[in-house]
């Protein structure tokens, strides 16, 4: 379980981008985190892995106290954490698979890491995440050849292979078309209902978030201002988070019936 | 249009048609390209008034020219041990230099975000070492450890070094950091962060980094002989100012030669490395 209670985040220059944010989020849900640009959003999923710090309040995941983590147990406490990003950070020039086995490097002893030598283990693992986002024949290409879809694919089997009981997405479907965004969420979706690990997406695209979360939480200007069930969400809701009616902007693909 | 032109060192302040102001930016490279073309047209009227001289000097070179062929193959057994020698201090002296310039190079990108006062005193001190000519630097070390290769290997490994790192960590700089952020956040430890991401994304340039210096440093070997650093420099002072000018004729054939095959050499490797 992830608990954030009256978490601030103030960065150096003054900005607050989280204000008194309270919420807990039970393992095996799949929350989409909704919100403007600049609402906060990649701050609050960030601070979860501790990549950025909080300045007050308190968080736990599954009952560590982040904020006391640093270092060794820092490093061990992230393995169980995945994160895919919204411009997908493979490693270019290099194979898919190879992509793939970095998530093993973390556990892996120096020896291994340094010659690049993954157990026959580690291999079949990660052919096996890369058969679940449905990429397996492209195991051999190199990561910077495919299109943004399939890169995010490869993110999404990279974090699989870290066997992790938590995915953070930050924005992973902004830099695709809608057809590929689509397959992307159908992913998250697919792993989040067969190996029940807790999956939060940050998504600026409402229409996606109501299609594929069964959580929705909308944060304005670092404040939590709806956190509930994707089906009870309404127009007036969303305008509260958006502080304006909705833009084919915030959609990701055309309105059909507008 | 000259409006534009003068507005380009002079910034000017837009207004919107909502009425909101926003001043340009102030651009110094403008001024930056003026200072250096009057100092580009200074350079060259100094030089040209020694136009004449070299017009009427410039005819012994030929002559020069002339008595160094045919070469003298006689000398072929004295000089391909210095060309080998000149070929194994640039060879060492690269690998030296490059192997801790690699290491050394991720401390000094500011992306890794480590120690800002190491960075900034590590790279000052690394300026200051390029300004030293490795010529002078191999005097100096001729003086200390004596005349020969050693000197030389030396000179050219701290050569290489400086010229390494500084291409290194510049390059390191340019990287999309995305890769990097992405192992962190699976918990690797920041030596196998560099190890697993950054790493790849920088061999090719470093092989390429380490092969140009190799090759840069069979040409500067050449001179360092001059000084007593070792290597085939000593047999060009040498038989210049014996005026055995057939001797000095297989020299530099040989020169050419060899700096021409590693040229092709390294030019293959380095395809292979980028592509492959
Ligand atoms: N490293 C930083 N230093 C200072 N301020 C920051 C930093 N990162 C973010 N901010 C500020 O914090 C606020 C929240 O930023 P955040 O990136 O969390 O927003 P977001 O909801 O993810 O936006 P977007 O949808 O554009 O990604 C913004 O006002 C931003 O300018
Ligand atoms: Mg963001």
């Amino acid at each position: 379980m992830i608990k954030f209670e009256h978490v601030d985040k103030v960065y150096s220059n003054g900005v607050k981008a989280m204000d008194d944010v309270s919420l807990e989020i039970e393992q095996g849900e799949f929350v989409a985190i909704i919100g403007l640009s600049g609402a906060g959003k990649s701050t609050l999923i960030r601070t979860i892995n501790k990549m950025i710090d909080i300045t007050a309040g308190n968080l736990t995941v599954n009952g560590t106290d982040v904020s006391t983590l640093k270092g060794r147990s820092l490093r061990k406490f992230r393995r169980n954490i995945g994160m895919v990003f919204q411009s997908f950070n493979l490693i270019s020039r290099v194979s898919v698979i190879k992509n793939v086995l970095s998530a093993r490097v973390a556990e892996l002893s120096l020896p291994r890491v340094i010659f690049g030598l993954y157990s026959k283990q580690d291999k079949i693992l990660a052919l096996e995440s890369l058969d679940k986002v449905g990429i397996l024949e492209k195991a051999y290409n190199r990561a910077d050849q495919l299109s943004g879809g399939q890169q995010q694919r490869v993110a999404l089997a990279r974090t699989l292979a870290q066997e992790p009981q938590i995915i953070l997405a930050d924005e992973p479907v902004a830099a695709l078309d809608p057809v590929m965004a689509d397959v992307v969420m159908e992913d998250f979706k697919r792993i989040n209902q067969n190996t029940n690990i807790t999956i939060i997406i940050n998504i600026h695209h409402v229409d996606l978030a109501l299609q594929f979360a069964d959580r929705i939480i909308g944060i304005r200007a670092g404040k939590i201002v709806y956190d509930g069930p994707t089906a009870s969400i309404t127009e007036e809701i969303l305008k509260g988070i958006y502080g304006r009616s909705l833009t084919d902007d915030d959609l990701m693909k055309e309105k059909k019936n507008a | 249009m000259l409006e534009d032109i003068v507005h380009i060192f002079f910034p000017r302040t837009y207004t919107l048609g909502n009425g909101k102001t926003i001043r340009e930016k102030f651009n110094i490279i403008p001024y930056l390209v003026i200072v250096f073309a009057i100092f580009v047209f200074f350079c060259a009227y100094f030089t040209g008034t020694n136009l004449p001289l070299l017009a009427e000097r410039g005819w012994n070179f030929f002559d020069i020219l002339h008595k160094m062929i045919p070469p003298n193959w006689g000398y072929w057994d004295t000089m391909q041990k210095a060309m080998l020698d000149t070929i194994n201090m640039s060879l060492l002296g690269s690998v030296f230099g490059c192997a801790i310039a690699l290491p050394v190079s991720f401390y000094l990108s500011s992306n890794f975000k480590l120690n800002k006062t190491y960075l900034v005193t590590h790279r000052f001190a690394l300026s200051l070492l390029r300004t030293l000519p490795t010529l002078v630097l191999a005097s100096f070390l001729r003086m200390v450890l004596g005349i020969g290769a050693l000197a030389g290997t030396l000179a050219i490994s701290v050569f290489s070094y400086t010229i390494c790192v500084k291409m290194m960590y510049e390059y390191i700089e340019t990287l999309d950091m995305g890769a990097y952020e992405a192992l962190e956040s699976t918990g690797a430890s920041r030596f196998r962060c560099i190890w697993g991401a950054v790493w790849p994304q920088v061999k090719g340039f470093f092989f390429s980094t380490f092969l140009y210096c190799f090759e840069s440093n069979v040409k500067s070997a050449a001179i360092l002989g001059y000084v007593g650093a070792g290597g085939i420099g000593l047999n060009i002072s040498g038989q210049l100012t014996l005026r055995k000018y057939d001797n000095l004729g297989l020299v530099l054939i040989s020169m050419t030669l060899t700096i021409m095959i590693l040229e092709a050499v390294a030019r293959y490797a380095r395809r292979k490395l980028v592509t492959g």
